[in-house]
């Protein structure tokens, strides 16, 4: 028993680690809390549904996008979006070329959340500039002086938002700028506009002192609701317009995940059979080494909390493809060898230095390929980018390291001479 | 078996093959318009799928759309996951937002039980920053694995594998084109994908090469050539064979709208085994031997004039 060293306690330790992350009742934290291993499978917007939005800050005649403008921006869309009381919001900026582009992630929900990119578009799209005109078309007063805003009833009971300027701040004060303007107009229509469209045109029979009004329209009690969150949120500084939705409702992703799983347990299934039917028993090791490939992969993507997506899905069943490569250069190394007469600790020694050349330089054409991609690719083609780098990586470790120790220990003694012996026959 | 004295019917067989890419794509381009199918994340557009129930025909469908004019319209059904229901894909031109809430709303309006169950809007500008990037992600990859592998093995056998992948990559666009599958953003990882493994294929055989120089080293170029492709075949055809059967497993069980990507990956990698065996092995010999008769040449010359003293330059 003086083979098991420490490598084999290093495999050990790992495939039990890589276990524990892996099974989905986690074991460990239920016994020891503070060891908590409880990692839940991120799925992407593409299986588990949710809108995807990308809004980008254009230039209007008067003004031009500034950086600070798109962090504004990100900040209302924060607002807007925690009005609705999701639970996983993903808002960011993007960078480089594409900064003037902010990207609003949706999980789909079944409560609050959206059911179609129409009601989000209303909601993320908006640029809410509430403004006060005069009859002549003047802008009197705009939404920046709004303190809060919130649905309520009119005097007849039907819905309608209610709004309340800010006191004295810094800079304005709105419910004195107010005040001033129902003294000015006093009898006299203003229009409230909302994004250039008039929702209502009250007359002004009262000066009001204390900032506070509502706005009368023909609202459900949702739309007051939703646009009275709009306000609160404040305006955008800058035009927006939408460069990219996508919505997915929970029941195709789903069915896409099924559908990709299944290929992947047939990609393992036709695997391996082929290395069964090419390399007998030595199929064994390339097996092993396979299936701690998925284990270590599968963990290593749990614990960096990576999104599960259908590319990315892809990109591990491709990365099993190309993870038998390696083994399988080994083995036809191995074979050569032993046709050319050494004995079998020589040939599997001389089998793998040889080998490694190969597969290194293979692998590392594989992984400028998939950093360029990962450097340049969005959304879903960097999820197939990061597990097929991640998959090649394994693959490296798990052939040269794990297939290895195996080799060493029944490889010389049984699987060898048993497979190669069959085909000299 | 001497596969490098066929080397001309090799490449005579690749020749036919990238010409047919080339009729498909210039096919494409005259019937309708534009060589590849290019979905609407390289255009720009909107696709909306829905399900209803299967009593409603794809004109009907296609009334109610062409009545909330918003352009040009392009309905199409598919089954849906069971007998009582029907999905339609919806395409249209690059719309306002407005436009995406009007059409979305006048489905939601016209049929009783409608599931809206996807809906994608790609507006222009993202469109051309992605063929923007795709191209240049390209260059970069190139230009990455050129430097590779001139650092580790030599410049001819980089240029053979570039001309290997450059191969590789027409013949796959030449299948898409002809299959008219629609192609998306995960194109450019079907691109760089093929690239990194075509590389690793034609590498696997390279390296052979530039073992047997070392060991056989009197040996004539094209014979040691010819012993790698030999040696590496097996290795090369069971590599290949089992990343196209993962490959061909999300094909035939994944879903159908990773068709295009995992089609395009198949031919990819046959193609790549293809070239890594006869294509960029042969190059490397034509390589040789044109490098050979100007050194005869230019012996030659330096025999029938004298006059010069023979110089160390090195071919």
């Amino acid at each position: 028993m003086r083979k098991f060293n420490w490598k084999w306690s290093v495999v050990l330790f790992m495939i039990l680690l890589s276990t524990m992350v892996v099974w989905t009742g986690d074991p460990v934290s239920k016994y020891v809390p503070a060891l908590s291993l409880e990692y839940k499978p991120q799925l992407g917007l593409d299986i588990a549904g949710g809108i995807h939005i990308v809004l980008e800050a254009v230039d209007t005649p008067e003004v031009t996008v500034e950086e600070a403008d798109v962090r504004a921006i990100e900040q209302v869309l924060r607002g807007r979006v925690d009005a609705l009381g999701l639970t996983e919001p993903n808002i960011y900026r993007l960078g480089g070329e594409a900064w003037r582009r902010i990207i609003v992630e949706l999980p789909y929900e079944e409560k609050a959340g959206i059911k179609d990119p129409a009601e989000a578009m209303e909601l993320i799209g908006k640029t809410a500039l509430l403004e006060f005109k005069a009859e002549d078309g003047t802008v009197l007063i705009t939404g920046k002086y709004l303190r809060t805003a919130r649905a309520t009833t009119d005097e007849m009971g039907s819905p309608a938002v209610g709004f309340e300027f800010d006191e004295a701040r810094a800079k304005a004060d709105g419910q004195k700028t107010f005040e001033e303007i129902t003294s000015e107009h006093l009898n006299k229509t203003i229009s409230i506009v909302l994004d250039g469209e008039v929702i209502s045109s009250p007359r002004v029979e009262s000066v009001i002192t204390g900032g506070e009004g509502i706005i009368k329209g023909n609202f459900t009690f949702d739309e007051a609701a939703r646009l009275s969150a709009l306000l609160r949120g404040g305006a955008l500084p800058v035009k927006v317009v939408i460069a990219e939705t996508r919505f997915l409702g929970p029941a195709l992703g789903y069915d896409y995940l099924k559908k990709v799983e299944f290929a992947g347990v047939a990609a393992f299934i036709l695997v391996a059979l082929f290395m069964a039917f090419n390399y007998k028993y030595l199929s064994i090791i390339s097996m092993f080494s396979l299936s701690t490939f998925l284990l270590f992969l599968m963990a290593i993507l749990l614990s960096l909390k990576a999104t599960l997506t259908i590319p990315g899905i892809a990109g591990i069943v491709l990365s099993l493809g190309m993870a038998v490569d390696a083994s399988i250069i080994i083995f036809e190394r191995i074979r050569e060898e032993v046709m050319q007469g050494r004995n079998v600790r020589t040939a599997i020694n001389n089998g793998y230095k040889k080998a490694f050349s190969t597969i290194f330089d293979s692998n590392v054409t594989t992984l400028i390929g998939t950093l360029i991609l990962y450097q340049f690719g969005t959304g879903p083609v960097r999820g197939f980018a990061v597990t097929l780098s991640l998959g090649t990586l394994v693959s490296l470790f798990v052939t040269l390291f794990v297939g290895r120790l195996l080799m060493d220990a029944v490889g010389i003694k049984y699987l060898v001479p048993l497979t190669l012996k069959m085909r000299r026959q | 078996m001497d596969l490098v004295s066929r080397k001309k019917t090799w490449l005579l067989i690749s020749g036919i093959v990238i010409t047919l890419s080339a009729l498909f794509l210039f096919a494409g381009w005259r019937i309708t318009g534009s060589p590849l199918n290019l979905g609407i994340d390289f255009t720009g557009g909107s696709i909306v799928e829905i399900s209803l129930t299967s009593d409603i025909s794809e004109s009907q469908v296609r009334e109610i759309i062409q009545g909330l004019k918003i352009g040009n319209v392009i309905v199409q059904s598919i089954p849906g996951d069971t007998a009582q229901e029907k999905h339609f894909l919806i395409r249209t031109p690059v719309l306002t937002q407005e436009k995406v809430v009007e059409l979305e709303n006048g489905i939601k309006d016209s049929f009783k039980e409608v599931t809206i169950l996807r809906s994608e809007m790609v507006g222009p500008t993202i469109g051309a920053m992605l063929r923007r990037q795709a191209v240049a992600a390209l260059i970069l990859a190139l230009v990455f694995i050129m430097f590779y592998i001139t650092w580790r093995f030599d410049f001819p056998f980089a240029v053979a594998t570039i001309l290997a992948l450059m191969h590789d990559v027409i013949v796959t666009v030449g299948a898409l084109a002809l299959f008219r599958f629609e192609i998306n953003s995960p194109f450019v990882a079907v691109i760089l994908t093929l690239v990194g493994y075509s590389v690793m294929d034609s590498v696997v055989v390279l390296d052979r090469v530039r073992e047997n120089r070392k060991l056989h080293s009197g040996t004539a170029f094209s014979k040691i050539v010819n012993m790698s492709i030999l040696q590496s075949f097996r290795r090369s055809i069971n590599t290949s064979v089992t990343t196209i059967l993962a490959v061909l497993a999300i094909f035939i069980f994944g879903p159908i709208a990773v068709r295009p990507f995992s089609f395009g990956l198949g031919v990819g990698l046959i193609t790549g085994t293809y070239s890594s065996l006869f294509i960029a092995s042969m190059l490397l010999v034509i390589w040789q031997e044109w490098r050979e008769k100007r050194f005869r040449t230019y012996a030659r010359k330096v025999n029938e004039s004298r006059k010069t003293r023979p110089t160390k330059r090195k071919t």
